[in-house]
């Protein structure tokens, strides 16, 4: 799906390189999860309170983001993002 | 099956197409509900998460905002047992759901991640910080991580603040998200008029000219995920 120009991928970047596609591939999945209507009270998209599809793209994007190689090294892996986003009724 | 999975809402009259595949064996089907269309599909439980699942969502989706003049994206992972279910839940929030569809009539949302390759630059270099010997010390660090904190905030949000002007006219609406360290400065998405959607790619172009200090990678254009209540 991300590979197709119209849903996703960078359009005016021909050569876009590989880690700059898995950018583009988290803000849609981090999208997709964190946006949205809630309509139901209960989404099946954490376990224990901890997104781990966002969780596992987040490592993703720390190793493949070049500019800051040591910030994972040393441990500090990306906090999670706040998927509550204080609306009522999304988890 | 009982259960119902919801995948968007859009006008009545732009149902699915009878091909299109969702996560199960049943069709994907456009449930009427006053003023509105729900694309939902038959499902016994909801799906397991993951990134595929979550494309796959993104999918029928995306053929309900191309084929529908407006669609309201709903996040992946609501299933309700049963169509009453989702019924009482549509009904309990049916008049901010149409405002909200009419908001993002003929619209795109485009993602702008910002990226500052000198704060890179500023962490490859930064001396790792030796052990608090004291509880002042200690204090001292966390104050000093706070402000950082702060002031990396406060660039993010002015620098969105420039873009949003630099587009007013182009854009319908702005969402601002302050990024985690090692993940960009900001991400922005912007709601866009299709009419407006080749403006929009210039001004962007024309900004990023002007700020050759920083590195913009764009998205899009999606369903208006941003822009759902």
């Amino acid at each position: 799906v991300a590979n197709e120009p119209s849903e996703g991928t960078p359009s005016r970047r021909p050569a876009e390189p590989v880690e700059d596609k898995e950018l583009v591939l988290a803000e849609l999945v981090s999208r997709v999860l964190d946006r949205g209507v809630v309509v139901a009270g209960d989404l099946t998209i954490s376990v224990a309170g901890i997104d781990l599809i966002y969780l596992g793209l987040s490592l993703r994007l720390a190793a493949s983001q070049t500019l800051l190689p040591r910030a994972h090294e040393r441990g500090e892996l990306p906090p999670l993002p706040n998927l509550s986003d204080d609306r009522p009724g999304d988890r | 099956v009982n259960g119902v999975y919801l995948y968007c809402i859009t006008p009545p009259g732009y149902g699915p197409g009878p091909d299109l595949a969702g996560f199960g064996p049943e069709p994907i089907s456009g449930k009427p509900s006053i003023g509105l269309l729900l694309w939902v599909e038959r499902l016994q439980a909801c799906p397991d998460p993951s990134v595929e699942a979550t494309l796959r969502h993104h999918a029928v989706v995306t053929n309900a905002w191309r084929s529908a003049p407006a669609c309201l994206p709903v996040r992946f992972g609501q299933w309700f047992r049963d169509e009453a279910a989702l019924e009482d839940r549509v009904e309990a929030r049916r008049p901010e759901l149409e405002a909200a569809l009419r908001r993002v009539s003929e619209a795109s949302e485009h993602s702008l991640r910002v990226l500052d390759p000198a704060e890179g630059q500023e962490e490859t270099a930064e001396v790792p910080t030796p052990q608090p010997a004291s509880g002042r010390r200690y204090l001292e660090s966390v104050q000093h991580r706070v402000r950082r904190y702060e002031a990396r905030e406060h660039k993010a949000r002015a620098l969105a603040e420039q873009v949003e002007t630099h587009l007013k006219g182009v854009i319908r609406d702005q969402r601002v998200a302050p990024l985690p360290l090692g993940q960009g400065l900001v991400s922005l998405a912007h709601l866009v008029g299709k009419d407006h959607e080749e403006e929009y790619a210039r001004r962007i172009d024309d900004f990023q000219n002007r700020h050759a200090e920083l590195r913009f990678i764009r998205g899009g254009p999606w369903p208006p995920y941003s822009f759902a209540p």
